[in-house]
């Protein structure tokens, strides 16, 4: 429908029309009119108004009803253009009046008189002049009276018109109630203002009349005061799929009039008049809004109806106007969007139409089954999806073409409404409603068996219902798709498909749980599944360990029992069961179970570990293994870590390493490797060995010597390529094969780690494994040093040795092993008794104790005829032990153990033995009193040590272990000693090379008169310096050797009168004597200085021996006093009182 | 009838009524939690279409499924229309915030920002508000029991009965 314009007509009798018309027609559309309600009611704007031209003639002007669609003019202008008095008086001024008389006659209508002129003349009311061809005023003056008067004269004829309206329509509307009254009457009426209204382009207040109708008919339809009605329509043609906007298909507004139209064709004109309006005003949020109201609530007035109407006239209808209306946003609406917030709502609006839309769709693909009966298409169906809804319907007539292809082939019936509904909710943020819709989207490619792309959708939509727990409808959308990839043979997806719905199982149907386990295990023993699928136990499982790790009577290593629940409804063969057990960051036990079947509900397992390794052992995660699919159970999340404490079989086979029983300092360093087989015979064994803490390496060699202890004691040699395999000799039971293995460490650390492994198979050639992580001491307990003292006929050594640990050390043997050239050495006269106290106790802390030290001293005399052996080495050898006390504690108990057959726990037990349960022993006192006093046993700390174990255990052993510590609250000495006689005692020993010295020259000084020595008064002094023959370099016995001595004076004590150095000459054997004189100048015990004897030859090196070393003498106080300074440069200068 | 059948399921759903009878939709009230997750979910037959159809015949087990599938789908796609209006009103209730087809959803969202919706026919404005007010008063009921965590589905059949007592009185 065209927009209606004012009309404004002319009457030009002059002909001046067309000299004016141009320029007039410029000026339009007027604009910046106000309109001012004379009901008081607030003034408008209009911002611009179109005018229509029409040329006076009599028939137009007549005073039309106002319920034609006919207009009356607004605005009656004449023109006149006279310039002479007397043609105006003669003729003009006739025709002006019979004009305006004309004019008054009508109703609601204006007229104003344009005097087209060229000069100014007096004005009159309702004339309005334009004067032509005038230089002086612009263009925009001359006509902005005209303009002005026109605009008024507009407006006050609509304002009358509005005002004649209103009384109509209330007096109509006061009418309601009478009999007779046609609200088809009040319509047009209603509409008349309306039109005047939209006319002035006032659209909002046309739009408030539409509103006001709207409501009005749903008081009537209330009232059921609508049996005007005669039929309910709809039964035209076309009727299913026009577009709800187009006003000009049917002669709506005639109907009206005729009283015949129908409550279709009703609604449908008062809608579309509606939206009309609301897109003038630019609003198409609310046109969606409001269709949305609209179409759902008009579709239930349908369905009251349906059955007169032809097949689907409801779905076409729907899908027709929800298309159109989106269609027209579409076109209006720039897609630039001025407002991105409205932009957001709009099309937020628009997919909710859109999706309106496919609903009708959905329910027509049921209906002629181009979409299978089921989820999600019956969503579209609601709540009454009655059953007769079907094929079985008489044909009635065709339905709307387009609706009707779109039916009729699949590949018509698009997804494409589906896709801008997409869109517009992915536009303002509804990413739900949008998910639905992919949903419906895949679910009509999977039905149309287009998988690829059904899954594709699928995959990408699920999990974002799972994520949020919407169980029930994230089990719909992944059964499709389990459904999809199965067409597929995407065997890795739809098993994670199937997982994922066993998962919410709880939400599943008993049949549907059976299928898709079934489906899930078939497909995971399948060989098409080539990879392997790992997933949480839960919730189809749980599982638990039900016992403490034990170890196996009858082989090597242990087993714990551990239980599952299956919550699935069927058997479920699995090919193997592992647990997973650690200690620290190395050490590792798996524990396994091979084939089996879990039944429904709770099963439980013996699951073994051929490896024996003892330790505590925190319990990690179960692996469940089912052909290609692995559920996994990861303890370590639970808020309690399960620790177990893992014991091997006292008669497996077993590998330690120790520090060996001699060592060699200077040499490379070495730990041994015992491994003991137990009851086993070992046929086929590799070692592998693993430093396992940094700074230290084993070092790289090919044979490892070994030794065999057993009945026939064997010694040789393993070649091997790398620590990470060494074969072992094949041996038999109760055997141990010692291993030496040499290390070498760069970071001082008091303990390093060493990982070690014995792969071994036993005769029933099942496949075993020991492990073992401990730690060796690359520091010992005891610090060696040695000096080395010249005497003039022989040498001797000392020996220092500290205790770096805290527990002291016995040492019982000392001795000295030395090239066999040196003819005779002898100890020390003393040195025979310091054997006897056989224990050094010494504490790394006590400073004191260390500076104590023994020392012993050895003497040797060398003959001559060695003096160039300087390879020779003496080798001190010590034997010592610490760990007395414990190993025989460590018996003790050991035997209280295999009595009561507990000795698995014996290796733990003596671990702990030393660091906590003999903390309290004072062993200072054991060492002085030979008698050792047990602290009460700390049960506490017992308990916590043996938290781990089975209860019962623990109770025994804490039970033994008190009995122990009770029954020996002292320990003699000898008993010890007795006790721990399997242990063998340590040695050191270390290669002292052996001095020699071309050179030995023995200094003595004697002072004259070593009792008459006063301060201040100079005292003589001899110097002897012997050479001795014994270290002499050569045999020549004449040889003169050149030397001097230099005595270092510690001037703050003497001064030195005569030669400080002097050069000397002697031969071996010969005492030279020098005499110096020296003033003491301090009383009281002086050492005597210090004399050092140099060799003046090149070539030959000087060892002195000084015999006064460390020698006082007194010096003795003045009877007379006297002062002196003692001036370093000046010398000294006496006073003598 | 209209029993308060509690429902001990966990899961994803809880408290699928059992009570549906005839083919009238009921009532689906469903709980939503901070993370968009259901945590309450119950239906219920309204007394007047559970009187009126006490003789209609007893829906099947798929279509019960299915409706709750629909229910589900409704409920989940409304969180965005409650994402639209939330930010524009002070208030709990938020009145009728969608529609599917002929039926209404109504929507309360409280200050914790757990979501309550109620899918029912045309209602009076005032019963569904004071049930929704029970509601959320119950439910700060569950959330003062320490060993409710936030979020989490409520199995409480006392909440439930509750819940269900609520709704024979308002809806």
């Amino acid at each position: 429908m065209e927009p209606k314009r004012v009309i404004v007509t002319y009457c030009d009798e002059n002909g001046n029309w067309p000299s004016v018309e141009k320029d007039l027609v410029s000026r339009l559309p007027l604009r910046n009119l106000v309109w001012k309600p004379s009901n008081n009611r607030a003034k408008r704007n209009i911002s611009v108004l179109d005018v229509e031209f029409r040329r006076f003639s009599a028939e137009s002007s007549k005073n039309l009803p106002p319920v034609t669609l006919l207009q009356n003019p607004y605005l009656n202008l004449y023109f006149v253009n006279c310039e002479d008095n007397e043609v105006y008086k003669t003729t003009v001024r006739q025709q002006i009046r019979e004009w305006i008389q004309l004019m008054t006659s009508k109703k609601n209508q204006e007229w104003l008189i344009v005097h087209i002129s060229s000069q100014e003349n007096a004005r009159a009311t309702k004339v309005a002049q334009v004067r032509m061809a005038d230089t002086e005023m612009s263009e925009m003056e001359l006509w902005a009276d005209f303009t002005e008067k026109m605009k008024e004269g507009i407006m006050t004829s609509f304002d009358q018109n509005v005002l004649t309206f209103e009384e109509d329509i209330r007096r109509l509307d006061s009418q309601r109630q009478m009999p007779g009254w046609n609200y088809c009457t009040f319509f047009i009426l209603k509409e008349g203002l309306t039109n005047a209204y939209e006319m002035m382009n006032l659209h909002e207040d046309a739009l408030r009349q539409y509103d006001e109708l709207e409501a009005s008919f749903f008081q009537i339809l209330r009232d059921n005061a609508l049996t005007w009605y005669g039929k309910f329509g709809g039964m035209q043609e076309g009727d299913d799929d026009a577009n709800l906007l187009d006003l000009n298909r049917k002669p709506y507004r005639d109907l009206i009039i005729q009283n015949t139209i129908s409550v279709f064709d009703f609604r449908t004109y008062l809608f579309g008049r509606q939206c009309n309006l609301l897109f003038r005003l630019r609003r198409p949020i609310e046109i969606c809004h409001r269709s949305l109201i609209f179409i759902p609530s008009f579709a239930k007035t349908v369905r009251e109806h349906v059955s007169n109407l032809t097949e689907n006239f409801m779905e076409s209808w729907i899908y027709t106007a929800c298309m159109s209306i989106v269609n027209e946003c579409d076109e209006t609406v720039p897609l630039s969007g001025d407002d991105p917030h409205m932009m957001i709502v709009l099309d937020g609006a628009k997919a909710e139409l859109l999706q309106l839309a496919r609903q009708q769709l959905d329910k027509l693909g049921i209906q002629h089954g181009r979409l299978p009966k089921e989820l999600p298409f019956t969503m579209s169906l609601g709540y009454d999806n009655d059953t007769n809804l079907g094929m079985s319907e008489v044909e009635k007539k065709p339905m709307s073409k387009d609706l009707l292809e779109a039916v009729s082939s699949d590949e018509a019936f698009d997804t494409s409404v589906s896709a801008r509904a997409i869109r517009g909710f992915d536009g303002s943020g509804r990413h739900r409603s949008s998910l639905l819709l992919h949903g419906d989207v895949a679910a009509l490619q999977y039905y149309r068996k287009k998988f690829v792309e059904a899954a594709r959708i699928l995959e990408s939509i699920t999990w974002r219902y799972g994520q949020n727990h919407w169980t029930v409808l994230e089990n719909e959308l992944v059964m499709k798709h389990a459904k999809c990839l199965k067409e597929l043979g995407d065997t890795v997806k739809y098993t994670e498909a199937c997982l994922t719905l066993l998962r919410n199982m709880d939400d599943l149907k008993d049949e549907d749980k059976l299928y898709y386990s079934t489906e899930l295990f078939s497909t995971a023993t399948s060989k098409e599944l080539k990879q392997e699928i790992h997933h949480e136990f839960a919730p189809m499982f749980t599982v638990k360990v039900v016992s403490m790790v034990d170890i196996l009577q009858d082989d090597d290593g242990s087993y714990v029992d551990i239980m599952i629940e299956n919550k699935l409804p069927q058997d479920i063969e699995f090919n193997k069961l592992s647990v997973r057990m650690v200690s620290g960051e190395i050490d590792e036990l798996w524990f396994n179970l091979r084939h089996g079947v879990i039944k429904p509900g709770k099963n439980t397992y013996r699951v073994t570990c051929e490896t024996s390794a003892s330790g505590t052992y925190v319990l990690e995660k179960v692996h469940l293994k089912i052909g290609k699919l692995v559920f996994l159970y990861d303890f370590l999340q639970e808020n309690r870590k399960r620790i177990f404490r893992v014991d091997s079989h006292p008669k497996a086979l077993k590998a330690t390493i120790s520090p060996p029983q001699e060592m060699e300092l200077g040499q490379t360093s070495t730990f041994i490797v015992h491994v003991s087989s137990g009851r086993n015979q070992v046929s086929e064994a590799s070692l592998s060995l693993l430093p396992a803490s940094e700074g230290i390496s084993l070092v790289p060699t090919s044979t490892l010597a070994y030794s065999k202890e057993a009945s026939d004691a064997a010694t040789g040699e393993i070649s091997f390529e790398s620590y990470e395999a060494i074969s072992l000799p094949s041996f038999g039971p109760n055997e141990t094969l010692a291993i030496t293995v040499p290390y070498e460490t760069f970071i001082n650390s008091q303990e390093h780690l060493i990982k070690l492994a014995v792969h071994y198979l036993t005769p029933n050639s099942k496949r075993h494994t020991f492990t073992l992580t401990t730690g060796i001491e690359t520091v010992l307990p005891l610090q060696v040093s040695h000096s080395i003292i010249w005497r003039d006929d022989c040498l001797n050594i000392k020996l220092d040795m500290a205790c770096t640990s805290y527990v002291p050390i016995r040492v019982l043997n000392v001795e000295l092993r030395h090239p066999a050239r040196i003819n005779d050495f002898k100890q020390a006269p003393f040195a025979g008794e310091m054997m006897q106290i056989k224990l050094i106790l010494s504490l790394h802390t006590t400073v004191y104790v260390m500076a104590s030290v023994v020392l012993y001293e050895y003497h040797f005399e060398r003959p001559l005829a060695e003096a160039t052996d300087e390879a020779a080495n003496i080798v001190p050898v010590l034997a010592y032990t610490n760990v007395e006390v414990e190993k025989a504690l460590t018996s003790l108990l050991e035997a209280d153990l295999v009595k009561a057959q507990l000795e698995q726990h014996n290796a733990f037990l003596t671990s702990h033995l030393k660091s906590h349960l003999l903390k309290g022993v004072d062993y200072m006192v054991y060492g002085m009193s030979d008698e050792l006093e047990l602290p009460p046993l700390d049960v506490a700390s017992c308990e916590t040590l043996l938290v781990y174990h089975d209860p019962k255990v623990r109770e025994i052993l804490i039970g033994i272990l008190k009995e122990i510590f009770l029954m020996n609250k002292t320990i003699e000495y000898d008993r010890i000693m007795a006790l721990s006689s399997s242990n063998q005692p340590l040695q050191i020993s270390f290669p002292i090379p052996l001095p020699t010295s071309q050179m030995l020259t023995t200094v003595e000084i004697i002072v004259d008169s070593p009792n008459e020595l006063t301060v201040g008064t100079p005292a003589t002094f001899q110097l002897l310096v012997k050479n001795s023959a014994y270290w002499s370099p050569s045999e020549d016995k004449e040889q003169v050797y050149d030397l001097y001595y230099d005595i270092l004076v510690d001037y703050e004590n003497w001064l030195l009168c005569g030669h400080k150095k002097r050069l000397f000459s002697t031969k071996p054997g010969v005492t030279t004597t020098h005499a110096v004189s020296l003033v003491p100048l301090k009383t009281g015990p002086l050492h005597v200085p210090k004399i050092s004897i140099v060799s003046a030859t090149s070539g030959v090196y000087n060892q002195t021996a000084y015999v006064n070393e460390a020698e006082q003498v007194l010096i003795k106080p003045r009877t007379t006093t006297s002062t002196f300074v003692i001036d370093q440069q000046r010398g000294v200068q006496f006073a003598d009182r | 009838m209209n029993a308060t059948h509690s429902s001990s399921s966990s899961g994803g759903g809880s408290g699928t009524g059992s009570g549906l009878a005839g083919n009238t939709p009921t009532c689906y009230f469903v709980m939503i939690g901070t993370k968009d997750n259901p945590i309450y979910e119950a239906e219920f037959v309204s007394v007047s279409t559970a009187r009126s159809s006490s003789a209609g015949t007893a829906v099947s087990e798929a279509k019960r499924e299915e409706f709750r599938h629909l229910n589900q789908f409704i409920a989940h796609s409304a969180l965005d229309m409650i994402e639209d209006i939330q930010w524009g009103t002070n208030q709990m209730y938020l009145k009728s915030i969608d529609k599917f087809n002929e039926r209404f959803i109504s929507a309360y969202l409280t200050a914790g920002n757990i979501k309550m919706l109620l899918l029912h026919d045309a209602k009076s404005e005032d019963a569904i508000r004071n049930f929704f007010n029970d509601c959320y008063e119950l439910y700060i009921k569950t959330l003062l029991n320490p060993f409710y965590d936030p979020n989490s589905i409520i199995s409480s059949a006392g909440f439930d009965s509750k819940v269900r007592l609520s709704a024979k009185r308002y809806l």
